[in-house]
């Protein structure tokens, strides 16, 4: 069975190991990956103000995806953007709404076509970094949570304070660099403190800002690249 | 090539010291808000409910102030209109001069500080003396409020000590925030007694009655109320709500949102200007005089824009507080009187400020933790849309990016290009002004380019086998965390109570005392003798224990509804040094929202306050002391 999967711009370009496992792991669980070609889902222009180039670049994506009838995306926030064309929120006292249920986050779907436990091993002890986006955009934190949960010899340490952001933000660290920075600066704290030996997410884009504030020793991992890991 | 804001935020995060206690103070605020929502059964529901009145009232606006205006004035309150900050502070000079004011006695109102009331006033030749403590700590510094809630959150309590040795309240040297406290309350007592205007904002102004509603810990706001015989309240239109029992819903949401309490010490209910009761005109004293300006300052410009929704704002602060970038620069680095998400959100329709859009991660937690559900990430968002659109905002990103990722085979061929150039076009992109803010001076590295994409490799590779290796297990469900409460409500009460810093005491337990005219016939019955409270401020000033009586007890946040109406005078509840109230025990409820159900049942009390443990502050290092300005303490007898 064929289910698309959108791989970022910045994905394609800079962390393409997050990609490549997430193809094998689903390749692994019986599912072709459709590959689409268009780069980009637009929110880079739409948090930079730019309404009709998000818009433009979003027309090019749908359609583009339209033959797939799921489409997984390899980044929260840019799942997020796909849903709504702007941050999706869950609307106070409700539960996330399925306005676009063909867009899942990786996890999200993986969580449902995952083994209960995988057959690998991964002896690692990893600090979780759940974004702002799965926290609260997505609301896919949590399948996040249990993927990893799934693979034998994993351990997830969380960081003291899991809902703060990273700083991150697009163009908010270019703009405001050194807030960013140090944002930035205090996860890393956060995160490699009880001894972990690394740091894994489900959004590409946090993990960018992180590993270039962390000693360089510390690996990185996307949740796709442990589950590959995992399958092996 | 950083903005003017960035430039001044990264200034503010040289100050370490600054930046470390900052954030301590506001993540400490924070945890408290969190602590007490997770005692709050059904808490999204009652922030969609507030939303909802909000959003009613927003759309019913024009009804509403008219509504409210009518009401008001049938009750004896003189209600004006401003269209701007200037005709406010005009109006309130005005309604000054004609009582011949010299001495005015402010309390906490941001409202105010939107105006510039202050130096308006003392530029006419009146005194004006903010008298929460926090604010009168700023004040005194000469610096405006850093946080709409906790105005000196960014000051040290060294600083505050040497500010007050300075102006001889203390010794040299004074840390102590209990002791701090003590020499402000000395040194604004004679003001309060001194006063002939008390001004203050409003929290919520219910348009049914024309009921003002102003929520406090200090009792600052009672006494510059009640111990002047003027009271000018001035509000801003978004303050209005339709129904009295709606209170019950936002009652409930702000105080823990916003100091982590479950209720204010006070929530004052003003329906019309406070009568002088047969004591009071015994003593020659005459009724007040209440005045409400209602002030729209740009607001009304506000609906169809990206802040329109955030006209539904309470002021809890909660925004401020789980703010990633207030909590490291502080309010003052945004230098209007509105900091953080809010005030971001307000700011390009309010003042023009349009650059602090750009100064957030987007990250949501303003959103996550609104009361009133106001979505700010979102509006934040939209506003940079809106301000691109008018011209008002330069594109961060470089140009023609817009262009290329709409044709994904150009964007892709670009990219190879500077791939293929390898260390020279690296060498270029180093120079790049991207580059070198991504870089900040060296703090963050620029990320190592892969030797192949995601993309070359997916075409390059041949064509897998698909068969499954793995079989897929069950889908967990996540669990639902609901809070039910199942001890009664004496229990719930008492441990409120203390919690507030509210004792509950027996009959043998009570101390000698005055009493308020009804309440010492009460004692009398229980066979207690107790002299009759003095009525006028200079009496009551520094009397040790008064008691007076309360018509109800409300279990979740530990409170007591006091009628002014059972006091003769209003001052009684706020000069004595402790207060005792006297409360029939059958009289006891479980929520505030049973509270207004019954106070709607009954004709609404004219004036009344809730009374939640004694005066207290914590606006010295977040340091919780009791006194501020009230009684220092409160005993609760139940009464058979």
């Amino acid at each position: 069975m064929q289910v698309g999967l959108f791989v970022p711009c910045f994905v394609d370009e800079l962390w393409p190991r997050a990609a490549r496992a997430a193809v094998e792991v689903m390749e692994a669980l019986g599912y072709e990956p459709g590959i689409g070609k268009a780069a980009c889902c637009g929110q880079v222009l739409a948090n930079a103000g730019d309404r009709p180039g998000a818009e433009a670049v979003r027309a090019v994506w749908a359609s583009d995806h339209r033959r797939f009838e799921t489409v997984l995306v390899l980044s929260a926030s840019c799942c997020g953007h796909l849903r709504t064309g702007a941050p999706d929120r869950v609307p106070v006292g409700q539960t996330p709404a399925d306005e676009a249920p063909r867009v899942r986050e990786f996890c999200e779907w993986l969580v449902e076509c995952a083994p209960a436990e995988f057959p690998a091993r991964v002896d690692r002890r990893l600090a979780l970094h759940p974004s702002c986006s799965a926290l609260r955009e997505t609301g896919t934190a949590e399948a996040t949570r249990e993927v990893l949960r799934r693979i034998p010899g994993l351990e997830i340490v969380d960081p003291s304070r899991p809902d703060e952001c990273c700083g991150f933000g697009g163009t908010f660290a270019t703009e405001f660099s050194e807030l960013s920075v140090e944002m930035g600066a205090s996860k890393v704290r956060d995160l490699l403190t009880n001894g972990v030996d690394g740091v894994v997410s489900a959004d590409c884009s946090c993990l960018l800002h992180l590993a270039a504030l962390a000693p360089q020793h510390v690996p990185f991992f996307h949740v796709a690249e442990l589950c590959r890991e995992a399958i092996a | 090539m950083s903005s003017d804001l960035a430039t001044k935020f990264a200034a503010v995060l040289r100050r370490t010291d600054f930046v470390e206690r900052h954030e301590q103070a506001v993540r400490y605020k924070a945890k408290k808000r969190d602590e007490t929502i997770a005692l709050i059964p059904r808490w999204n529901e009652r922030r969609a409910r507030a939303r909802e009145f909000k959003a009613s009232a927003r759309a019913d606006l024009p009804r509403l102030i008219q509504m409210f205006s009518a009401r008001a004035a049938e009750c004896g309150v003189r209600v004006w209109t401003a269209a701007t900050a200037h005709e406010a502070n005009e109006i309130v000079l005005r309604i000054s001069r004609s009582h011949g004011v010299e001495r005015v006695a402010k309390s906490k109102s941001m409202t105010t500080e939107e105006c510039g009331l202050n130096s308006f006033l003392e530029q006419h030749g009146i005194s004006v003396t903010d008298t929460d403590l926090g604010e009168r700590i700023v004040q005194m510094f000469e610096e405006p409020p850093s946080h709409i809630v906790t105005p000196c959150i960014h000051r040290s309590r060294e600083e505050i000590g040497e500010l007050f040795a300075q102006h001889g309240m203390c010794e040299p040297g004074e840390t102590d925030p209990t002791r701090l406290t003590e020499a402000a309350r000395r040194a604004l007592r004679s003001l309060f007694l001194g006063a002939d205007l008390g001004i203050t904002g409003a929290n919520f102004l219910v348009a049914e009655t024309g009921t003002v509603v102003v929520i406090e810990n200090e009792a600052n706001s009672l006494l510059g109320t009640s111990l002047s015989r003027v009271h000018i309240v001035v509000a801003g239109i978004d303050k209005l709500i339709e129904r009295i029992p709606q209170l019950a819903t936002f009652l409930t949401v702000l105080p823990p949102s916003s100091t982590g309490q479950r209720l204010t010490t006070y929530a004052t209910h003003y329906t019309g200007p406070l009568l002088a009761s047969e004591a009071e005109r015994a003593a020659g004293l005459g009724d007040h005089e209440l005045h409400i300006v209602l002030l729209d300052n740009g607001r009304s410009g506000l609906v169809g824009t990206p802040a329109e929704e955030a006209l539904a704002c309470i002021r809890c602060g909660a925004c401020l507080n789980v703010c990633p970038v207030y909590r490291r620069v502080g309010g003052h680095a945004y230098d209007w009187v509105y900091p953080g998400p809010i005030g971001t959100v307000l700011a390009p329709g309010l003042v023009g400020r349009d650059e602090w859009v750009k100064a957030s991660s987007l990250c949501g937690a303003c959103t996550e933790v609104c009361p009133v559900g106001i979505d700010l990430a979102r509006h934040i968002h939209d506003w940079r849309g809106e301000l691109r659109g008018q011209g008002r905002l330069a594109n961060p990103l470089p140009p023609g990016m817009a262009f290329l990722l709409r044709k994904p085979a150009l964007w892709r061929g670009s990219l190879s290009v500077l791939r293929r150039l390898g260390p020279v076009a690296a060498a270029v992109a180093r120079r790049t002004r991207w580059a070198k803010q991504w870089s900040a001076g060296g703090a963050r590295r620029l990320p190592e380019i892969p030797s192949q994409t995601f993309r070359q490799w997916w075409t390059a590779r041949p064509a897998p086998v698909i068969s499954p290796t793995v079989v897929p297990g069950s889908i967990p469900v996540p669990e639902q965390r609901t809070v039910v409460e199942t001890r009664d409500l004496e229990t719930q009460f008492v441990e409120a109570l203390q919690e507030a810093g509210g004792e509950l005491i027996g009959v043998d337990a009570l101390p000698q005392l005055v009493a308020t005219r009804r309440a010492a016939g009460v004692l009398t019955s229980l066979g207690v003798e107790s002299g009759l409270a003095p009525v006028t401020k200079l009496d009551l000033d520094g009397v040790p224990w008064l008691a007076a009586t309360a018509r109800r007890r409300i279990a979740w946040p530990g409170t007591l509804w006091v009628d002014f109406d059972d006091l003769d005078s209003r001052a009684q509840l706020v000069l004595p040094e402790g207060l005792v109230l006297l409360v029939p025990a059958v009289e006891l409820v479980g929520t505030l929202d049973e509270h207004y159900e019954l106070m709607a049942a009954d004709a609404m009390p004219r004036c009344g306050t809730f009374v939640t443990g004694p005066s207290k502050t914590a606006d010295i290092e977040q340091a919780l002391v009791f006194g501020a300005h009230g009684p220092r303490r409160l005993l609760v007898l139940p009464l058979p």
